[in-house]
């Protein structure tokens, strides 16, 4: 018979190493990227015209894309979630729509892609655009972002909303300032998950956005993204300028680097914007 | 305790009043009438039923879906419950001390300045000042005067009661309804509210729910005793205590259970 002591030693041990595993994977995993992206990581490739191979297009796309679906997402999916729980009555209706969003959560983005190629693309714009491209990522990103929201609504104690209403608040008070600013966790962590998939969808974005080299100026401009750049480059035949497979492969890594160092900063970005949020709202300056 | 209409000297009078949780009824055609500057004790038994009476004084249970009350709850002769109440107007004429001490996870300045803002009073002056009046009623001004920014969340539990007290003071209310409110504090902060609530009688109304008899007689005027969702007994605290009419009242003052 082992000791509690020694059980729970060896539980630990076991917890460890396969933290530490999971480490040294993800750090094989983004070391190999960055080692073979490194030759081709100069400034003139990052910063350069995409007409020319640079990553210009691609970087500005992909911030211009996550700011416009950002901009579609937070509103809707917030509302949401607060007619969900804060307003509509807890009936059959309200767990269709629950049960409908949880549904959605699972289905392929091709095939939101689809949807977004059929309703935004060829009815509303007319063009792949990064309008277009931002309302297919909404529709994609919704059912989590509003779950999450939820989560975190549902989870606020009953007792602050009766401290607030039992000083003369209306619900609408209440919501916009306790209900929401202790929510804000909760919408962080689906807005980082929706960062995350804009930056590394391709397929929804495919027939949306298109693959314009050309930096985009209105929403009603076509663009690539990062991740569209990279399935070019992994596609494309070798014949510009030359370059070879081994060339276009460093390329991509070189791609696959600054994917991973823009998707770190972007997160860095939103909790500090959030954590600024936070403590403003609560009042401790 | 019949029904007294045009009573001048009746702050808030409920009659024949049922109430339900779902299906289970948890009070029993109560009526009794609160006078005006009087302090009013509520004694009885756990879970007969005091928190859900105090709470439909200022129909907090409206936030509970499947509560329903029935009977006349009439607050300066109007009914509460009638069409035309607004609910919001009644919770700031009828402030309400919870059983729980419920900071908002704010900082205390912000938790104190929150029911005054929804008021509509907007002078950062004159909110200070009414801050720093409550908050040395409730003599928490000495502890946290140097740090109004910080949070709430952070006071001890007898401090946080102490805050939702000051709280819901500031607000200026009619009435005031006190769960409980000494639970979490020592004798010296229990000795001070008592005091406070002696002074402020002369211009509020007050329920107590009490669990401390000692209490009861020292700070109450009018003495009503729950058991099991009835009413059993409600006069003057002096008359509950020396010469109660009921058996079952007599046991519980002479501590015999619960
Ligand atoms: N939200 C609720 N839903 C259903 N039943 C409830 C609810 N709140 C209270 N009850 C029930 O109603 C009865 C009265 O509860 P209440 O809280 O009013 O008792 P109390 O006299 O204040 O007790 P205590 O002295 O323990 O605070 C109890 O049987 C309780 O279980
Ligand atoms: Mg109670």
């Amino acid at each position: 018979m082992l000791t509690k002591n020694s059980q729970q030693n060896i539980v630990w041990s076991i917890l460890w190493a396969i933290t530490i595993l999971l480490m040294i994977v993800l750090l094989l995993l983004i070391g190999y990227v960055f080692v073979k992206g490194a030759p081709e990581m100069k400034l003139s490739f990052i910063f350069g015209p995409t007409t020319n191979g640079g990553l210009m297009t691609p970087i500005v796309g992909t911030l211009y894309l996550t700011i416009m679906t950002l901009i579609f997402l937070i509103p809707l999916s917030v509302g949401t979630a607060v007619y969900l729980s804060e307003y509509a009555e807890q009936n059959w209706f309200t767990e269709f729509v629950r049960y409908s969003l949880t549904s959605l959560a699972g289905i392929p983005s091709i095939i939101f892609g689809l949807f977004g190629v059929a309703l935004f693309v060829m009815i509303w714009f007319k063009k792949a655009s990064i309008i277009a491209g931002s309302l297919t990522l909404t529709c994609l990103s919704l059912p989590f972002m509003v779950a999450t929201t939820e989560e975190a609504i549902r989870s606020i104690p009953k007792a602050w909303r009766e401290a607030s209403y039992g000083l003369g608040a209306t619900k609408w008070y209440t919501i916009i300032h306790v209900v929401l600013p202790n929510a804000t966790s909760g919408i962080l962590t689906g807005v980082i998950m929706s960062i995350g998939r804009v930056i590394a969808e391709t397929a929804p974005l495919l027939a949306t956005v298109g693959f314009s080299a050309f930096l985009p100026v209105s929403p009603m401009d076509g663009t690539r993204t990062l991740a569209l750049h990279l399935f070019y480059l992994a596609t494309e035949a070798p014949t510009v300028g030359g370059l070879t497979r081994n060339d276009l492969l460093s390329q991509a890594m070189a791609v696959g680097t600054v994917l991973i160092i823009l998707i770190i900063l972007l997160n860095f970005l939103a909790k500090l914007i959030f954590n600024h949020f936070n403590q403003k709202v609560r009042g401790f300056k | 305790m019949k029904k007294n209409e045009n009573c001048d000297h009746i702050k808030l009078s409920v009659h024949h009043l049922d109430f339900f949780y779902g299906k289970k009824q948890v009070l029993r055609k109560i009526s009794m009438d609160i006078h005006k500057h009087s302090i009013t004790a509520l004694m009885g038994p756990s879970g007969c039923g005091k928190s859900t009476f105090l709470r439909v004084m200022n129909r907090m249970n409206d936030l509970i879906p499947e509560a329903r009350a029935i009977g006349t709850v009439l607050l300066d002769n109007e009914d509460i419950y009638g069409n035309n109440t607004d609910v919001v107007k009644l919770r700031q004429r009828v402030g309400m001390v919870f059983q729980q001490p419920n900071p908002l996870p704010k900082s205390i300045f912000d938790n104190m300045a929150y029911g005054l803002r929804i008021k509509g009073i907007k002078d950062k002056q004159k909110i200070a000042e009414l801050i720093e009046k409550s908050l040395k009623k409730t003599s928490l001004w000495g502890e946290v005067k140097d740090e109004l920014h910080k949070s709430a969340l952070s006071l001890s539990g007898g401090q946080q009661q102490r805050l939702c007290i000051a709280r819901a003071i500031v607000m200026e209310p009619e009435m005031i309804l006190m769960d409980e409110p000494c639970s979490a504090l020592d004798p010296i902060s229990t000795t001070k509210i008592e005091e406070l609530m002696k002074e402020l009688v002369d211009d509020y109304t007050i329920v107590i729910v009490t669990h401390n008899m000692q209490q009861a007689q020292r700070v109450s005027d009018w003495t009503g005793f729950f058991y099991m969702g009835d009413l059993l007994e409600f006069d003057k605290t002096k008359e509950i205590f020396h010469h109660p009419k009921e058996k079952k009242t007599q046991e519980y003052i002479e501590g015999r259970w619960g």
